[in-house]
C-alpha cells in the first residue's frame, strides 16, 4: 500500500477541532472521510508499505511496544529518513486511519490531552515524537537499532523493558546522543538487577550531574560506563 | 546546547570573567545545496595556554550541533588549525538535509581530552591568585554560543501571491466574512460559498488578476506582515515552521525591509507585491478599452 500523509491544512483543521470532536474519537472505525465530507484531505506518497502491515492489539498494551516497534521500523526501514520521520502529517494520518484499531486500544482517546499528545504532535520538540502513538514506535527502534549486535533490536528491547526507561532517557537532551543512549542501555543490559523507576531516575540524575560540568558528548562510551558504574554500583 | 554558567573551574566564555584579556567567539551561518546544509563557521581564540593545549592535542576544539526536532546531537572535531598567538579558524561542516530540520543549536567548545594537571590559564582572574586546577577529560576550557539557526531546505521564492496564499471554500458557511488562518504552510483565506464562486470566476480571468491581488491579496499579506512584525524572538522558531512565514521573511530580507521598523504594513505589502495598485489601475484601463 502507498503511504499517505495529511495535507497540511487538513491536519491543522483536524487538530483545531480535536477538542470539539471527542465523540468521533470514541468510534471503533476510522471516520476521516465523513469528517472531511469526501474532500481531498491527504496526499499519496511514492513510499510503499507492506500490505500486510499490522500491529499487535492483544495482551498488556505496554508489553506490545517491543514487537510493534520492530514491525513499524522494518516496514519503514530505508524508506524514510529522520526529517521525514519528524513530519506530523505522516504519523497523524497513520494514527487516525491506518492504525486506528491499534490506537484506540493502546491509547484510549478519553481525554483531550491524550488525543493531542498521542494522536497528534504536542509541540515541536523530540518529546512530541516519543509521545505520538505511532511515531514513538519508529523512533524507539531507530534510536536504538544497532547492526553490530547479533540482535540489532537488543537495545530496543532494553529501552522498552519499562516505560520508565524510555521516558527517563528519551525526554532528556542527552538521550539524543546515540553514544550516550546506547551506553546507558548497554549498562542496563549487563546489569539486569538495576531496575525500577528509582534506579532509572538515579542514572539520569547521575548523568545530569556529570553533564553539568563536563561535555558528555566528548566522553567515549568507556568513560561514561565507568562513571555510571562508579556511581550506581558504588565501584 | 545550553551549559551551566557556574562551573567549579575557570571557563573562557562571554558569560564569565574567569579568564581576562582573552577571547573565544564563534559565528555560524548556513546555506543549502541540493542535498546538504553547509554550515560555515568562524572561530576566534585568543589565549596562549589554551592554544598550547590544543597544539599538544590535550584539548579538543569542537562544534556541537543539536536539533531538538530530529533527536540529532553530534559534535564535530575541528582539527585543521593554523597556529599563531591569536587563531581564527574558518571552515564548513556538511550535514545532510535528511538529518536536521528547524531549530538547531550550535555551540563551540574547547574541552580537555586528557587529564590536565596544574591548569592555570593565561589571564586567570586575580581572585584565583595562584590556584591551579586539575582538568579531567570532557571538562570545558572554553565555550561560545549557542548560535540558534532555523534550518529548512525548502525555501520557496515568492513569485506571486498564490505562492504563499491559498483561497479556499468554507463549506460551513453560505455567506459572511472572509476568514484568515496564519497557522499553516500557506496563509489560508476561507471564503463563504457565495463569495467563493464569484472569486473563482474572477480569478481565472487573466485580465482581472491585478485587481484581485489588490482587493484580496494586499489585506491578507498585511495580516501576514503584522504577524511577523509581532512575533517575539522566543516564538520565531515556532512560527518559522510555516512555509509562508519563511518565504516572506526571506523576501523582506532580500528587499532590505526590516518589518519591525516599519510604521505600517500597508506600504510594505505594496512593495512585496510590487506596486499592485498600479497594476490594478492598468487592468481597469484595459477593460475600459474593450
Amino acid at each position: 500500500m502507498k503511504l499517505k500523509v495529511f495535507k497540511q491544512e487538513s491536519l491543522e483543521q483536524l487538530k483545531r477541532d480535536a477538542s470539539k470532536q471527542i465523540d468521533l474519537y470514541q468510534r471503533t472505525t476510522p471516520w476521516l472521510n465523513e469528517y472531511f465530507r469526501g474532500g481531498a484531505y491527504y496526499c499519496e506518497t511514492q513510499i510503499n508499505l507492506p500490505d500486510n502491515l499490522s500491529l499487535l492489539t492483544e495482551g498488556e498494551p505496554s508489553d506490545t511496544d517491543k514487537e510493534n516497534s520492530k514491525r513499524i521500523y522494518e516496514a519503514f526501514r530505508g524508506r524514510i529518513n529522520p526529517v521525514q520521520a519528524a513530519e506530523e502529517r505522516l504519523w497523524t494520518y497513520l494514527c487516525h486511519e491506518t492504525f486506528w484499531d491499534y490506537m484506540i486500544w493502546r491509547w484510549p482517546p478519553k481525554k483531550e490531552g491524550t488525543i493531542i499528545s498521542r494522536y497528534f504532535f504536542d509541540g515541536e520538540s523530540s518529546r512530541a515524537l516519543s509521545r505520538n502513538g505511532i511515531s514513538r514506535l519508529w523512533w524507539f527502534a531507530h534510536l536504538t537499532y544497532d547492526e553490530s549486535r547479533n540482535d540489532p533490536y537488543e537495545l530496543t528491547n532494553i529501552l522498552l523493558y519499562s516505560q520508565d526507561i524510555q521516558h527517563n532517557l528519551l525526554e532528556r537532551n542527552f538521550g539524543r546522543n546515540r553514544t550516550i543512549l546506547h551506553t546507558v542501555l548497554d549498562f542496563l543490559r549487563v546489569h539486569p538487577e538495576i531496575k525500577g523507576k528509582e534506579q532509572y531516575v538515579k542514572i539520569v540524575k547521575t548523568l545530569n550531574r556529570l553533564g553539568g560540568v563536563r561535555l558528555l558528548d566528548a566522553l567515549g562510551p568507556e568513560r561514561i560506563k565507568e562513571y555510571i558504574e562508579s556511581k550506581i554500583l558504588n565501584r | 546546547m545550553k551549559t551551566t554558567e557556574r562551573f567549579p573551574y575557570p571557563v573562557l566564555s562571554a558569560f564569565s570573567d574567569d579568564i581576562e584579556n582573552s577571547t573565544f567567539e564563534s559565528t555560524v551561518i548556513y546555506q543549502t545545496d541540493k542535498k546538504d546544509y553547509r554550515f560555515t563557521y568562524t572561530i576566534t581564540l585568543h589565549n596562549s595556554t589554551i592554544i598550547q593545549l590544543l597544539k599538544e592535542h590535550r584539548a579538543v576544539l569542537a562544534l556541537h550541533f543539536e536539533c531538538g526536532r530530529t533527536f540529532f546531537r553530534e559534535k564535530y572535531k575541528i582539527e585543521d588549525i593554523t597556529w599563531s598567538d591569536c587563531i581564527t579558524i574558518s571552515g564548513t561542516i556538511v550535514i545532510p538535509w535528511s538529518r536536521i530540520c528547524g531549530k538547531t543549536e550550535i555551540s563551540a567548545f574547547i574541552y580537555a581530552d586528557d587529564v590536565i594537571e596544574n591548569y592555570h590559564p593565561e589571564g586567570l582572574h586575580p581572585d584565583y591568585q595562584q590556584t591551579t586546577f586539575t582538568m579531567r577529560p570532557g571538562e570545558i576550557l572554553a565555550t561560545s554560543g549557542p548560535v540558534i539557526l532555523d534550518v529548512y531546505s525548502d525555501y520557496e521564492p515568492i513569485q506571486k501571491p498564490d505562492s504563499i496564499i491559498v483561497f479556499k471554500l468554507d463549506k460551513e458557511r453560505e455567506t459572511g466574512e472572509i476568514h484568515i488562518n496564519l497557522n499553516s504552510d500557506k496563509i489560508e483565506v476561507s471564503l463563504p460559498k457565495n463569495m467563493f464562486d464569484k472569486y473563482e470566476a474572477l480569478r481565472t480571468d487573466k485580465q482581472k488578476e491585478g485587481i484581485i491581488t489588490s482587493l484580496l491579496g494586499i489585506p491578507v499579506l498585511m495580516e501576514g506582515l503584522r504577524f511577523i512584525k509581532e512575533t517575539v524572538d522566543e516564538n520565531l522558531s515556532e512560527n518559522r515552521r510555516y512555509r509562508w512565514f519563511r518565504s516572506l521573511e526571506k523576501k523582506l530580507l532580500e528587499m532590505g525591509i526590516n518589518i519591525k521598523n516599519e510604521e505600517n504594513t500597508f506600504e510594505a505589502a505594496q512593495r512585496v507585491f510590487e506596486n499592485p495598485y498600479m497594476r490594478a489601475a492598468d487592468d481597469f484601463e484595459k477593460m475600459d478599452r474593450l
